[in-house]
C-alpha cells in the first residue's frame, strides 16, 4: 500500500497547454493559474493552501500541505493544465521535481513565491 | 495565558496537532453550511423585498391608515350632530307645548332639525362606504398579511445565523492561533528530498535532466507558506556537498570495474573535484578508451562537459519529514540513487546508492540545535 506522503507540485508555463494561450487578454497567465489552483483545490482534498510561485517563464503551483500517494499525485497531474512534458516525465521517474535554484543559463532567477492562495475559501 | 508547548512530548503533539486538524474541518464545514444558510436567507429577503409587491403593501397600509382615522373622527362628528338634533328636538317640544302661537319659530325649528338629518344621512352613507372600503382593504391586507411574520421572521434568522456564524470565526481563528503556535513548538528540522541534474534541452524545445542524482538532506521550512528556506547555512552547505559528490560521482565513472568500485570515484582523483568551469576527465586507457563499463560514449562525452555550476536544483515532492531528534548519524547528505536520461526522456542507466555520504559533525549538530532551540 502507498504511503500519502507526497505533495502536488504543478509546473505551468507559456507553452503548456493550447488551452492557456486562447485569449491573448492573459497576458502573464497569472489569473488562470490562480483559476486552476482553485479549481484543482476544489475537486481534490490538498490542504488550506496553494502557493504560486513565479519561475523564469513561467508559474509553478505548489499545494505542500496535501499528502497523496504517488498514484493519487501522477493522477492529479494529469488531470491538470500542467506542463505536459514535466507530467510525463514525472510520471516516467515516479518523482516530481520543480526546480528550486536558478539555472545556469543567462538571466535565469529562483522561482519566488508571488502569492498564497486559501483555498477554504473555495 | 498561553500554554507551552514546547515541552510536549514530539509525538504527543503531533497527535494532538492531527486531532486539532480535524476538528478544524469540521468547524469549517459547519461554518460553510452556515454560509449556505444565510445566502439562502439572503435569497429569500431580496425575494420578499420585491419593490411593487411592497410598495402596493406599504401604500394599502397607509390607506387603511386614513380610513381608520377618517372613520373614527366621522363617527365622532355624527355622535355630536345626533346629540344637537336631539337637543333641537327637546327644544322644538318646548317651544310647541310653552309657546304654540310662535308657529312661524316652530316650523323654522322643525325644518333645522330636518337639515340636520338630511346632512346626517349623507355623513352615514359616507361612513358606511368608507367601513366597506376599509373592510376590502383590510381583506386584502389580510390575504397578504403572511409577508409580515414570514419577512420578520426571515430577518429574524439572518440575523441569529449572521450571529453563529460570527461566533464559530472566533472560534476557528482563536483555534487556528492555538493550532499554529503548536506548529511552532515543533521541532523545524526537516528531511527533504532533491534531484540535481544538469539542463539538457529536449527535441521539443523543453529542459530535460540527461544526469540526475537524488538526495536527502536536511532543511528548516517557513512557518507560514511551508517552504523550504534554501539559503539557511546548512542546506546550503549540504547542496553543495550533494553538487560536488555529484560531479566526482559522473567524473569517477570511467574508473569502475563494477558498481563496487565507485568508492574510488573521487578519492584516487589526481586532478581534484572539478568546480565551476571545470570540465570532468575521465581517466581513459593507453589507447584512449574510457574504463566504463555498460555506459555508452555519448553519455561519456556529455558528462565530461558537466561543472558543478550547471547543476540544477529540484526539490522533490515527496513532503519533508521532521526530524525531531537530530543527531550527526541522522543528519547530513544521503545519496539515493542516480540516472542518465535519454534524449527522449527514457531511463537510459540508473544505480541505487543508498548511502550516506556526509554527516555533520557534532559542533555542527550542537550549532543547529541551539538555532532551532531544539532541546537535547
Amino acid at each position: 500500500m502507498q504511503s500519502r506522503e507526497n505533495r502536488l507540485f504543478i509546473d505551468i508555463d507559456a507553452n503548456s497547454s493550447y488551452l492557456w494561450r486562447t485569449d491573448p487578454l492573459w497576458d502573464d497567465l497569472l489569473e488562470l493559474v490562480r483559476m486552476e489552483a482553485l479549481r484543482l483545490g476544489r475537486i481534490f482534498p490538498l490542504g488550506r493552501r496553494a502557493n504560486i510561485m513565479r519561475s523564469d517563464n513561467g508559474w509553478y503551483i505548489r499545494f505542500d500541505e496535501a499528502r497523496l500517494t504517488k498514484d493519487e499525485e501522477e493522477g492529479i497531474m494529469r488531470a491538470s493544465k500542467g506542463h505536459f512534458g514535466h507530467i510525463r516525465f514525472s510520471c516516467e521517474l515516479h518523482d516530481t521535481t520543480l526546480r528550486v535554484s536558478a539555472k545556469a543559463r543567462k538571466r535565469s532567477t529562483p522561482p519566488r513565491l508571488r502569492e498564497v492562495i486559501d483555498l477554504r475559501t473555495v | 495565558m498561553a500554554e507551552d508547548y514546547s515541552t510536549w512530548a514530539y509525538e504527543e503533539l503531533i497527535a494532538e496537532i492531527q486531532r486539532e486538524e480535524e476538528a478544524l474541518a469540521d468547524l469549517r464545514k459547519t461554518l460553510r453550511d452556515i454560509e449556505d444558510t444565510i445566502s439562502s436567507i439572503e435569497e429569500q429577503i431580496r425575494t420578499e423585498e420585491l419593490p411593487q409587491a411592497r410598495e402596493r403593501f406599504l401604500r394599502r397600509q397607509r390607506t387603511i391608515a386614513r380610513l381608520q382615522k377618517r372613520i373614527a373622527e366621522r363617527a365622532e362628528d355624527i355622535k355630536l350632530r345626533e346629540e344637537r338634533i336631539a337637543e333641537r328636538e327637546r327644544d322644538a317640544i318646548r317651544v310647541e307645548i310653552f309657546f304654540p302661537h310662535l308657529v312661524d319659530t316652530i316650523r323654522g325649528i322643525r325644518r333645522s332639525i330636518s337639515a340636520l338629518r338630511g346632512w346626517q344621512t349623507r355623513r352615514r352613507r359616507q361612513q358606511e362606504r368608507d367601513e366597506r372600503r376599509l373592510k376590502r382593504l383590510m381583506e386584502l391586507q389580510v390575504k397578504e398579511e403572511p409577508f409580515i411574520p414570514r419577512y420578520t421572521k426571515l430577518r429574524e434568522d439572518l440575523k441569529f445565523w449572521q450571529g453563529q456564524a460570527a461566533l464559530l470565526r472566533r472560534d476557528l481563528t482563536q483555534e487556528e492561533a492555538r493550532l499554529e503556535r503548536k506548529r511552532a513548538a515543533l521541532p523545524n528540522l526537516y528531511r527533504i528530498k532533491i534531484r540535481l541534474y544538469n539542463e539538457i534541452v529536449g527535441p521539443n524545445g523543453s529542459p530535460t535532466g540527461m544526469f540526475q542524482a537524488w538526495f536527502d538532506i536536511d532543511a528548516t521550512l517557513d512557518r507560514v507558506t511551508r517552504l523550504v528556506r534554501w539559503d539557511w547555512w546548512l542546506t546550503a552547505l549540504e547542496i553543495r556537498i550533494a553538487k560536488t559528490h555529484m560531479v566526482g560521482y559522473f567524473k569517477g565513472m570511467a574508473k569502475w570495474a563494477s558498481p563496487e568500485d565507485i568508492g574510488q570515484a573521487t578519492l584516487d582523483e589526481t586532478l581534484g573535484i572539478p568546480y565551476g568551469e571545470d570540465r570532468v576527465t575521465y581517466a581513459r586507457k593507453k589507447t584512449g578508451e574510457t574504463y566504463t563499463k555498460g555506459i555508452p560514449g555519448e553519455y561519456i562525452t556529455k558528462a565530461e562537459r558537466m561543472t558543478v555550476e550547471e547543476l540544477v536544483v529540484g526539490e522533490s515532492s515527496v513532503a519533508p519529514k521532521p526530524n525531531p531528534k537530530p543527531t550527526a548519524e541522522n543528519m547530513g547528505v544521503f545519496f539515493e540513487k542516480v540516472m542518465i536520461i535519454g534524449p527522449d526522456g527514457t531511463i537510459k542507466w540508473q544505480e541505487v546508492r543508498n548511502r550516506w555520504i556526509w554527516h555533520p559533525t557534532d559542533e555542527l549538530v550542537k550549532k543547529v540545535k541551539e538555532e532551532l532551540r531544539i532541546a537535547e
